[in-house]
């Protein structure tokens, strides 16, 4: 059922699980948590529809490298931040699960067959397909072609709306921010919510799961924690800490041969959605020291194709005449190159809470955020290999932006668009086996509590390169599933 | 630019360097060295240009 937080309304006096937040995580959780047979509170800060006034709240401070207005990066209603996903989905590899060598904080105390279960389900979820199998694309085992597959998007608010406000085994509360929990030392007992005027309500429930966003949920545990000596969560000092996103940039431009092909894969450049990515193999990660990343090729048209190839007049003279001489030449498949990674978790990127509170009085977040030399190392790296491929197969030419090639450290954004990272907000409250390196245990449940739970991104303890909705999803179902055997 | 004031360009470009390929269309051989110049990731035998081929940096060198 719907409701909106006014004076007149009050809850249940009490639910099996109290969410707050209907993003992805949230809507996910709360649906998978009904079909495991237990009642839920679902609480929304905004409205069915954006509003100036919640979306007011996510502003914040962004201190060390440009990064988007924290307002503009996340939405704030019914759906939450699905309301504009653009839909790309891949669950995380293998080797994401695991501490890489040049990024030892980076693993996880789960596998990726403790998700695996749930991937039916969350392809439901998202309305995808299967993924295709990766195709290996050299002889030396460096490099991968991988598989994104796109969501319609699914709109969550829209898909899970109409069942939820038929349902009475679920109340989705509107206009209802949390501001404070009680907590008795073991449990979180109940939780305060209030709206944008002076009306505020308590909800008990047996296990509290916040899925509030990967800023937001570093956010509210700070807040509260500063009454309580850290019992949630932060005994270590990790709340808020490992804060990461998907370093993204530009990074060149490729341009490749009329007959070009991938071995064993027969996809002809102009690519089914014009555009393809290659990855490099775990092997290769681990021999270079780097992190994973994947490189998306673009193509695009006649004018890229005139401005590339007078760029490679002087230096790629010799086999731009080969090329020349290919009659249908003017067909050419010519683009730009980006590059999205996997960030190392640094304890110093992290969120911490401002000076400033917004207008319900919790501290606006401020987010500490560096691209370090190793996720310099990593793009270009892996640029190079994927660059060298092409000409040493004779498939194509890349030529990478200048910054790229400079040895040095800055991570520099060239040539326009989606630059500096993905609007992916990672890590926070990170998943580890114990309280001294991260926040949750491998059930999402925050060490030192009982019953309360974190759900999203601000889990994980690492990144991987993909685009993380889905992990996100399946994450939330297992969370579901563990709350329908502990509840049920 | 326009495509037809883009297509001139390509043609003239293109007949500057058809002298070259009919002179005899260059194959690298697999074990042509990768280099790296002006941002370019090419095999050495791409290069012409005396001046690219003095700039040229083994991509080896970079990693």
């Amino acid at each position: 059922m719907f409701f909106e937080l006014r004076g007149e309304y009050r809850p249940k006096p009490s639910y099996d699980v109290c969410i707050v937040g209907s993003g992805a995580a949230g809507i996910t959780l709360a649906a998978k948590a009904r079909a495991e047979g237990l009642s839920v509170f679902l609480a929304e800060g905004g409205g069915l529809d954006y509003e100036d006034y919640s979306q007011a709240l996510y502003r914040g401070e962004v201190v060390g490298d440009e990064y988007f207005p924290l307002d503009e990066a996340r939405l704030r209603y019914f759906g939450g931040t699905t309301n504009h996903w653009g839909g790309m989905c891949r669950p995380l590899e293998e080797h994401d699960f695991r501490p890489k060598s040049a990024s030892p904080m980076g693993g996880w105390p789960i596998a990726k067959t403790d998700l695996d279960p749930f991937l039916p389900e969350v392809r439901d979820v998202l309305e995808i397909p299967e993924h295709p199998p990766d195709i290996p694309l050299d002889g030396d085992g460096t490099l991968r072609r991988v598989h994104f597959v796109f969501s319609p998007p699914v709109r969550f608010a829209e898909k899970y709306g109409p069942a939820f406000e038929a349902d009475g085994g679920i109340d989705v509360c509107f206009n209802a921010n949390i501001v404070e929990v009680d907590f008795d030392g073991r449990a979180v007992r109940r939780a305060r919510f209030r709206n944008y005027g002076e009306d505020s309500i308590w909800v008990s429930a047996r296990a509290f799961v916040l899925a509030c966003g990967g800023i937001e949920n570093s956010r509210f545990l700070l807040h509260w924690n500063r009454g309580l000596n850290g019992a949630l969560g932060d005994a270590g000092g990790m709340v808020g800490r490992y804060w990461m996103e998907h370093p993204t940039a530009t990074i060149g431009d490729f341009l490749v041969c009329g007959d070009f092909a991938f071995p064993d894969d027969n996809v002809y450049l102009p690519f089914s959605r014009d555009r393809m990515y290659l990855a490099p193999t775990p092997a290769f990660l681990d021999a270079h020291g780097i992190l994973n990343c994947r490189l998306r090729f673009d193509r695009v048209h006649h004018g890229a194709v005139d401005r590339m190839l007078s760029a490679a007049t002087c230096p790629a003279d010799g086999w731009l005449a080969s090329i020349l001489g290919d009659a249908d030449s003017w067909n050419l498949p010519v683009g730009w190159v980006r590059a999205s990674s996997e960030q190392v978790p640094d304890p110093d990127n992290r969120v911490t809470l401002g000076d400033d509170a917004d207008a319900l009085g919790v501290p606006r977040p401020v987010v500490h955020w560096r691209r370090s030399a190793l996720d310099k190392k990593t793009v270009r790296t892996v640029a190079l290999q994927a660059a060298a491929y092409l000409a040493q197969a004779d498939l194509g030419r890349m030529k990478l932006h200048d910054w790229l090639i400079d040895p040095g450290d800055d991570f520099a954004c060239e040539g326009g668009g989606h630059c500096p990272g993905g609007y992916h907000h990672m890590g926070g409250t990170r998943m580890a086996a114990s309280p001294a390196t991260g926040v949750v245990d491998r059930d999402c449940r925050v060490f030192g509590t009982e019953n309360l739970y974190m759900a999203g991104s601000s889990v994980f303890p690492s990144t991987g390169y993909c685009n993380p909705t889905m992990s996100i999803a399946q994450l939330a179902l297992r969370l579901g599933s563990h709350l329908g055997a502990a509840l049920g | 630019m326009t495509w037809r004031l883009g297509r001139r360009r390509f043609f003239s470009l293109g007949f500057a360097l058809l002298a070259v390929a009919l002179a005899g269309r260059a194959r690298a051989t697999d074990a042509d060295e990768i280099v790296v110049v002006d941002g370019w990731v090419l095999r050495r035998s791409d290069l012409r240009d005396p001046s690219a081929v003095r700039r040229a940096v083994p991509l080896r060198t970079l990693y």
